[in-house]
């Protein structure tokens, strides 16, 4: 019983941040309709951009999240700017492929700069604390509160700010907010920011408990788009939801079955539930 | 189609066959040779891609996996004794038997979700090399894979594929049979109806064409070429790992398709062959290499889409627009 | 009577987009639809042509059911379409696009194309010979060989009738042929239209333009919110007071 709740906590610390990272992506994904396939890779580099400014600047953990996410959010309307938006009008296979050049790029760009070995971020909360019977450490429960600031915080962002209202406007009806006067090009670029801020965020938080290494964003970025495929195209809730049972199945499964085939679980139960319904649990169609 | 007119028309194409054939001579450096013969394996590799993601126009992103079912196929099997000759063709049927049964839950979606769902296959596929050790070898993989038996010919012996001459021959022949295969499928009424579905897949449908059934023969064959290379790459390099599963490996076939030319068949050779020369000549480059790749895949997409051959095309259009006008239109619908 | 429609019925959610529409084509005839926007008129044809599934009703091609086959399958069946917003192979050239048309009536399969049999050899010829026939028949023989994208509106809408009679069809059904034209292009396409029906081509043709209707189709049914509101003779169907009222009243008087 004790190792059971030992992992379901495990599987909601995981869960919190596939969550946070699926909602920057169904943003980007349902919402502008733009197979963002990087998006695993933003979080890679927001990891390691916290890495280094706590480590080469001796910046305080929080101070450097802060500008690791000003940061991400400065690249994500770069990429928008350079790579998604020439493919608007294009099949969207294009935009995909644009997508594993950018990748490409990233992952290469933080294996020249800091190598392809794995680097760890001091934790700045390492206590162990006794709750209700798990033994963990603060920073994991930092990580599952940050996930919830984090998700009410972009929920308010959606519902009460005029950006949110005019991004929902797009997401819903493109030309008729081009009608309507709304400008597109702004609400793809703040929608990048958002996006790509968040799982900077999210990356940066569990960096201390885990290493940081180049390929940690591509399993990752894959991940993030089946939670956002089976919850639903652009559906918040749904990528939240999605995000916390997969992170709990992933830590039962890994925990219970086998520690090497805990992924197979994921792609494979995402290929068959494709191939029941192919536009995902509660798919609307993008091309 | 007459001798005279054959040669007249063919000719460029037997120069080019002249110098794959003449290439040993030209390269007698060990090293070099092995990396065109490599460049030349995943140029059947990429061929394959060619077919389901630039005429189809369905981005597989298994196609490492089935390479890598080839390739662990050929490995096993020749290592049980079996002969390579034999080995080959099964494995790569292996591959396309697969494909088949990964095809029928993945085609019925669509765009994205077809790339992502194919992806999710290629990684099951690199977990389960990785992962079941007493099949695969685990990350150590299989190693003292036998070469190519020697085939016998009469009057001149045995020909063996112990001389990296013997193995750039080798590869060359399946890679001239690939061509071959690609350039009969993608130049009959089948090609045109795997551009269709890419094209317009609602007109297909209205038009008779069942699309489902035309992305998984394509998809199948692609696999099975996918595998070919596998298995040809295991007898070469004598070892396989899970990195022939990996996505890497299958993003640099992404990056040669599109950069040479995606649904062309001069494309993806052209692609493979020019990007593999570049890195290896520009080796300072190395480790940036990836970061160049990423950022050409990206000015391609953005700038030209068709790629190099399609460039080349644009121009060539031009010349033999002014050719034409010198020659007279001579009307064939034989195309 | 080569097509029979019975009691078609398409819910779109809360929208009965056709509502139990019943009527038939007759061998050799023209018979048109017509109906303001929205009437239903394309959804009609989606039906048929098996894009859509019916809510309930069936389709009878010459007696036999075909409601709930895939489109491919209602091709091979022999009923080809046009679309309403032109549809065509844009990166084929011209003659591909309609030898690729023709390929459901080849029997060749993937070892034929390999190894270049007679019967692979056989029906090349046959769908060559078709694909120049049918670009012989719409006038666009001479234009063969170029890109779809070099060819003007009309010749594109004269190509996708191509595309659809390549198909050797026994009915084909053509959603507003000349959407989209001016004067002179649109006369054109209605003189291609009767050369069909005199081909011996039985044609349903949804238009538009009145004026046009009057003196091409054999017979009219016009559709209105989804139902059928009138069938009969052009002169019966000018002078029904419902008709008038749903249609000629409005903005499309000719
Ligand atoms: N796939 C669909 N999903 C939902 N509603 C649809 C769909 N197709 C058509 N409709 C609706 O069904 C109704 C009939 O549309 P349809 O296209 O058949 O009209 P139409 O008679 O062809 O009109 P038009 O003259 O404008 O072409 C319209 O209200 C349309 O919005
Ligand atoms: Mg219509």
């Amino acid at each position: 019983m004790e190792v059971f709740v030992q992992q379901v906590f495990n599987g909601i610390m995981l869960g919190s941040t596939y969550a946070v990272v699926a909602v920057g992506l169904t943003l980007v994904f349902g919402i502008l309709h733009i197979p963002n396939f990087a998006h695993g890779h933003f979080y890679m580099l927001g990891a390691y951009l916290t890495f280094f400014l706590v480590t080469s600047w001796k910046i305080d953990f929080w101070p450097a999240l802060v500008l690791s996410a000003v940061l991400l959010a400065l690249l994500g309307v770069l990429v928008e700017r350079i790579v998604f938006r020439p493919m608007r009008d294009q099949p969207h296979v294009n935009a995909f492929i644009s997508a594993i050049g950018t990748l490409m790029f990233l992952e290469a760009f933080v294996m020249v700069v800091w190598g392809p070995q794995g680097h760890r971020i001091p934790n700045p909360y390492p206590e162990t604390v006794n709750l209700l019977g798990v033994v963990t450490t603060q920073q994991r429960l930092l990580v599952i509160a940050a996930a919830v600031v984090l998700i009410v915080l972009l929920h308010l962002f959606i519902k009460k700010t005029v950006m949110g209202a005019t991004i929902e406007a797009v997401a819903q009806n493109r030309e008729g907010a081009m009608l309507v006067g709304i400008n597109v090009d702004r609400v793809s670029s703040v929608t990048f920011a958002v996006s790509a801020a968040t799982a900077a965020i999210a990356a940066s938080m569990v960096a201390p408990i885990f290493m940081v290494s180049p390929t940690m964003g591509a399993l990752l970025g894959m991940k993030a788009f089946i939670v956002v495929i089976l919850g639903g195209l652009g559906s918040v809730p749904g990528a939240i939801v999605g995000g916390y049972i997969l992170g709990i199945v992933e830590a039962l499964g890994g925990g219970y079955i086998s520690a090497d085939y805990k992924d197979v679980f994921a792609f494979g139960a995402l290929i068959l539930i494709l191939a029941i319904k192919p536009t995902g649990l509660f798919g609307k169609e993008v091309g | 189609m007459r001798r005279g007119q054959f040669f007249r028309e063919k000719w460029p194409y037997l120069i080019l066959l002249v110098f794959a054939l003449a290439v040993p001579a030209l390269f007698p450096s060990r090293y070099v040779l092995q990396v065109i013969t490599m460049s030349c394996v995943f140029a059947i590799a990429t061929l394959g891609l060619n077919l389901i993601l630039g005429y189809t126009g369905q981005v597989s992103l298994a196609h490492a996996g089935f390479f890598a079912i080839g390739a662990y196929g050929v490995a096993m099997m020749t290592k049980a004794g079996l002969s390579f000759w034999l080995a080959l063709p099964l494995s790569a049927l292996l591959a396309a038997a697969v494909s088949f049964f990964v095809g029928l839950p993945t085609l019925r979606t669509r765009g994205s979700y077809f790339a992502i769902a194919t992806l999710c296959f290629g990684v099951i596929v690199s977990i389960v090399a990785g992962s079941w050790f007493s099949l695969t070898g685990g990350h150590t993989g299989i190693v003292g894979i036998p070469l190519p038996n020697a085939i016998p010919f009469p009057l001149v012996g045995e020909i063996g594929f112990h001389s990296k001459a013997a193995q750039y021959y080798l590869v060359l022949g399946f890679l001239l049979l690939t061509l071959f295969v690609m350039h009969r499928l993608v130049n009959s009424v089948q090609g045109l109806s795997f551009v269709a579905v890419r094209n317009n897949e609602v007109l297909a449908g209205a038009v008779g064409i069942n699309a489902f059934a035309t992305k998984l023969l394509s998809f199948v064959i692609a696999s099975f070429f996918a595998g070919i290379a596998g298995g040809i790459y295991a007898s070469l390099m004598r070892s396989v790992s899970p990195d022939v599963a990996s996505i890497n490996l299958m993003f640099n076939w992404v990056v040669y398709l599109l950069l040479g030319g995606a649904g062309t068949l001069a494309g993806p050779v052209v692609g493979t062959l020019a990007i593999s020369a570049l890195t290896e000549s520009l080796q300072f480059l190395a480790e940036y290499n990836l970061l160049v790749f990423g950022a050409l895949l990206v000015a391609a997409m953005v700038y030209c889409p068709r790629g190099l051959v399609g460039l080349v095309e644009a121009g060539g259009k031009k010349v033999r627009v002014y050719y034409r006008r010198q020659v007279g239109v001579r009307s064939d619908l034989e195309g | 009577m080569i097509l029979r429609v019975e009691r078609l019925t398409r819910r779109f959610g809360g929208l009965l987009a056709v509502n139990e529409v019943s009527f038939h084509v007759e061998k050799g005839e023209i018979l048109a639809i017509i109906g303001p926007n929205g009437a239903g008129k394309t959804t009609v044809f989606n039906l048929i042509s098996g894009l859509l599934h019916p809510t309930s009703g069936q389709i009878y091609l010459e007696g036999v059911p075909i409601a709930g086959l895939r489109p491919h399958q209602i091709a091979r069946k022999g009923i080809a379409r046009t679309f309403q917003t032109t549809a065509l192979f844009n990166q084929l050239r011209v003659i591909d696009n309609l030898v690729v048309a023709h390929k459901l009536r080849t029997t060749h399969g993937l070892l034929d194309t390999l190894f270049r049999t007679r019967r692979w050899r056989a029906d090349r010829e046959k769908s060559l010979a078709r694909a120049v026939e049918v670009l012989e028949f719409v006038g666009l023989r001479e234009k063969a060989l170029h890109p779809v994208s070099t060819l003007s509106q009309e010749e594109q809408k004269r190509l996708a009738i191509g595309v659809a009679l390549a198909t050797e069809p026994k009915i084909v059904l053509l959603d507003e042929p000349t959407a989209g034209l001016i004067q002179d292009e649109t006369d054109g396409i209605m003189t291609l239209i009767k050369k069909l029906k005199a081909a011996g081509v039985t044609v349903c043709v949804i238009e538009h333009k009145m004026r046009l209707i009057m003196d091409l189709a054999e017979r009219i049914i016009v559709l209105n919110y989804g139902n059928k509101i009138a069938e009969g003779t052009p002169e019966e169907i000018s002078r029904n007071d419902a008709v008038v009222q749903a249609y000629l009243g409005g903005e499309y008087a000719a």
